[in-house]
């Protein structure tokens, strides 16, 4: 039978893995190997895709690519995991002291000092970090290497004192970030994007591999999820089989006691080679060890002890005997390649075409390995890749009999259990999914930001009396007075009312990100988004769109295909983000009153709903053919972090007030000059204001929103700002039009509706496009532009015309 | 005519917007000006 007809609750072992390419190679990497059991866990709402416990954590799949997974059915499955544990893990051993003073492979090779050391031993007694800054000019190198949502991005913060975001689901991390390592000149910590192993799947991991291969790290520090060591130890091996000396950080080993479980330090460091140190990120524990330990052998280069862990016993030694064959046989050629050997081989018997390509082969060379590669494959009973990965996972049981004692269901995969039986139910999901997204709108708009707003407003008018009144006071002159308080202080003014609802939008944002609930609505939506050619992944960048376009863009590169990414990218603009906010409630509050918020959640939907049909357009015209894979790991519900959570609001509202005294002000400084002289630098009255050169210029432009009813050159203006910056838009209205509350004097409410419905679908801000460029390439920021405008103004008409009619 | 408390505003003025000019596109060079992603894009998004 096959994966995809195993019932829920019903647990089975893995035959074979079906498929090809990189989407198999994908699933030996998470461990979905033969031999393995697996537990049908549930069905998403739509009964697609499947939620599997597999190696102890929980993996999502779609039935399709279930379905060419072959199990057999275990009936009465009482086995008790303790009893896989062998004796052997109660036997002590000493410390081996790897990456410590009296490393063993320094006095294995007669030395009792490292090669670097002065011949009298004089720095011998000396601590690392007096070392580490005696060598002034020697900047030692580290890359955080680890899987995804395992805590390297906490661990890089701990190391470096630095406040990158983290959050709680696959994928945060999107692109490399460096650091110095507190304490320690001369050093550079790199947090790399989550891999699975050195085969990437996604393009972010692609820069993880990338970084590692070219680069040349002094050292690698694999941050290893101690609740899951079996799964992460697959890459730590494919790690050091790179030769480059590597530490293993075990992260959460607090979570991993508390759970009455339990990691024999001394007996793992002896079996794998290179030094194990427990930590906790989090809690900042161990850490410092971890510091002198990576110090210690980026110094002195101290290479993994152990890089062949095929076994010669293992089914009569098949892959051990191809592995050391083929070494032998392509040495020559991965030296001159500059690939580590033992990690060519295991890449050339997977079939990875990229070392596969750089060791240049002869036709015979590639004949020879191949037939080697078909021998082993028959005398094992597996093809290459699972021989692989099945060598790779059998030396980690190995390990893992030895060393690992598991800890029993944590508390957090309890509450996540009993969480997930409504927030990802088959009949509640959905329905959970649309109660909370709407409880957030209303309060973000209406019950908590809508109402902070108007005190907020409150007292800037107050301010803005005060600051006329002194004005009076002080005889200022009354152009300058005008530039300050109907230009500069109207714009910035406006805009700055808006701080509450963007905060409160941000902290629901971040709260979805950190609890763990981003990844189970990728989940439930998967089927939803199949249906206009995209996977249940998309979903984070667009959420996170509602925040803001630029990160969301950036979100997109955990997306496995081209063709994915770039429909994302495309329907990012539709998500409403943060910064338009501002122009919904400056426009919709003086003609919608208390239903104001009703409008801006409306627009939301719309948008979405734009979204939507532009996505089965675009499916059924250029983005042809089927969505990526859904493949993806749940982690467990965690309480997000009051540091997290605060230091992310303080940087949306430092980044705000940043954009509001810099840009916006500039621009409301420029207009008001605009506005206020002509092209002879006259200054005007205000009776006089067509004269002015703003009033030129956009006028001339400005007929081709009279179809959408606001073809005004003030309007025009503001449109024109808004590509800078979308809160653009409110503060130049507020300085044209004198204020929010004249303009049921100058639109009607038809008019009102059609602007909202443009502004919510216009082009995004330079930031998105200048983003999309980067990611995609020119063409396709400008397509991004242009699309944006065109159906802006398709649907501003429609909407303008429809509602015309219905006599609104 | 410009008194002096109107001449010392505006010179504060222009000079503020001056420097918040420059702080903009400093800023926005070293990718963290832009509304959200706080330095994720590595510094060099082109955002400037």
């Amino acid at each position: 039978m096959t994966l995809d007809e195993l019932h829920i609750g019903k647990k089975g072992i893995i035959t074979t893995v079906g498929g090809d390419g990189a989407l198999r190679q994908h699933f030996l990497d998470m461990g979905v190997i033969p031999g393995v059991e697996v537990k049908v866990e549930k069905y998403a709402p739509m009964g697609d895709p499947i939620q599997l416990r597999v190696r102890g954590y929980e993996l999502t799949m779609r039935k399709a690519d279930a379905a060419e997974i072959e199990v057999v059915d275990v009936m009465n499955h009482n086995q008790d995991e303790s009893e896989l544990i062998g004796d052997k893990r109660r036997m002590d051993i000493p410390h081996p002291r790897y990456g410590e003073e009296g490393d063993p492979r320094h006095t294995h090779t007669g030395g009792t000092h490292h090669p670097q050391e002065t011949r009298h031993g004089e720095n011998a007694v000396t601590t690392d970090q007096t070392r580490a800054t005696n060598h002034k000019n020697q900047e030692l190198t580290f890359a955080l290497v680890g899987n995804q949502n395992c805590g390297k991005t906490t661990l890089f913060n701990q190391l470096t004192g630095a406040n990158q975001h983290v959050g709680n689901f696959p994928g945060v991390t999107v692109d490399r970030k460096d650091g110095q390592i507190r304490g320690y000149a001369h050093t550079r910590v790199t947090d790399l994007p989550g891999i699975y192993s050195l085969s990437p799947y996604t393009s972010e991991e692609v820069v993880s591999r990338r970084f590692i291969l070219d680069e040349h790290p002094s050292c690698i520090i694999n941050i290893v999820d101690a609740t899951n060591v079996e799964r992460n130890l697959y890459l730590t091996m494919q790690l050091m089989e790179l030769n480059i000396p590597v530490v293993v950080a075990l992260n959460m080993m607090d979570e991993v006691d508390s759970n009455g479980g339990t990691v024999r330090i001394n007996r793992m460091e002896h079996l794998l080679g290179v030094p194990v140190i427990p930590v906790s990120a989090m809690k900042n524990e161990g850490v410092d060890e971890l510091v002198r330990h990576a110090l210690h052998i980026a110094k002195y280069q101290e290479k993994p002890a152990r890089q062949d862990f095929c076994s010669a016993s293992d089914h009569g030694g098949a892959v051990h005997r191809c592995m050391h064959a083929i070494m032998h046989f392509v040495e020559d050629h991965a030296e001159k390649a500059g690939i580590p050997v033992r990690f060519a081989t295991s890449k050339l018997i997977e079939g990875d075409p990229l070392v596969t390509e750089a060791l240049k082969l002869t036709e015979n060379e590639q004949q020879t390995v191949h037939h080697i590669i078909r021998q082993m494959e028959e005398e094992r009973g597996l093809d290459r890749s699972a021989a692989i990965a099945d060598m790779r996972f059998s030396f980690i049981e190995r390990v893992c009999q030895e060393c690992v004692v598991k800890p029993r269901e944590s508390k957090e995969q309890r509450r996540s259990r009993r969480m997930d039986k409504v927030l990802t139910g088959r009949w509640t999901a959905l329905p959970t999914f649309m109660l909370i997204m709407g409880f957030i709108f209303w309060v973000t708009f209406e019950a908590v930001g809508g109402t902070l707003q108007d005190v907020m407003s409150e007292g800037i008018d107050q301010m803005s009396a005060n600051l006329a009144s002194l004005f009076h006071q002080w005889d200022i002159n009354p152009w300058v007075s005008s530039l300050i308080l109907d230009g500069a202080w109207a714009g910035v003014g406006s805009v700055l009312t808006f701080i509450p609802i963007i905060l409160c939008l941000f902290f629901f944002l971040s709260m979805l990100e950190d609890s763990g609930y981003m990844a189970r609505i990728a989940f439930v939506t998967d089927s939803l988004l199949r249906k206009i050619g995209l996977s249940g992944r998309s979903i984070v960048p667009m959420l996170i769109g509602f925040g803001c376009s630029v990160p969301s863009i950036m979100a997109t590169r955990t997306l496995p295909s081209e063709r994915d990414r770039k429909l994302t990218i495309m329907l990012t603009p539709f998500m409403s983000c943060t910064a338009k906010i501002a122009i919904y409630g400056f426009i919709a509050r003086p003609f919608f009153g208390d239903k104001a918020w009703m409008v801006m959640i409306g627009l939301y939907l719309l948008g979405i709903c734009v979204g939507v049909a532009f996505a089965f357009l675009a499916k059924l015209l250029v983005f042809k053919g089927e969505a990526v894979p859904f493949v993806m790991e749940l982690p467990c519900y965690r309480l997000p972090g009051r540091k997290n959570t605060l230091q992310l609001l303080w940087d949306k509202c430092k980044d705000f007030l940043q954009k509001a005294f810099t840009i916006i002000f500039v621009a409301t400084l420029v207009i008001w000059f605009l506005q206020h002289f002509d092209f002879h630098l006259n200054m005007l009255e205000d009776e006089q204001v067509e004269q002015s050169i703003l009033a030129v210029i956009s006028g001339a432009i400005a007929p081709i929103f009279t179809p959408l009813g606001f073809g005004d050159w003030q309007t025009t203006t503001a449109l024109f700002t808004g590509f800078i910056a979308k809160e653009n838009v409110c503060a130049i209205m507020e300085q044209v039009y004198g204020g929010a509350e004249l303009l049921p004097q100058i639109f009607s409410r038809v008019t009102a509706i059609s602007l909202l419905v443009f502004c919510l679908l216009y082009s995004p801000c330079v930031a998105a496009i200048a983003t999309v460029r980067r990611e995609l390439g020119k063409r396709w920021a400008l397509r991004v532009v242009l699309n944006q405008c065109v159906i802006a103004w398709i649907v501003a008409w429609v909407v303008y015309t429809l509602v015309g009619f219905a006599g609104f | 005519m410009m008194n002096v408390q109107s001449i010392i505003l505006l010179v504060v003025v222009l000079l503020f917007a001056g420097i918040a000019l420059y702080n903009y596109i400093h800023n926005n060079r070293r990718g963290g000006g832009c509304h959200g992603c706080r330095g994720q894009c590595g510094g060099c998004n082109g955002c400037s």
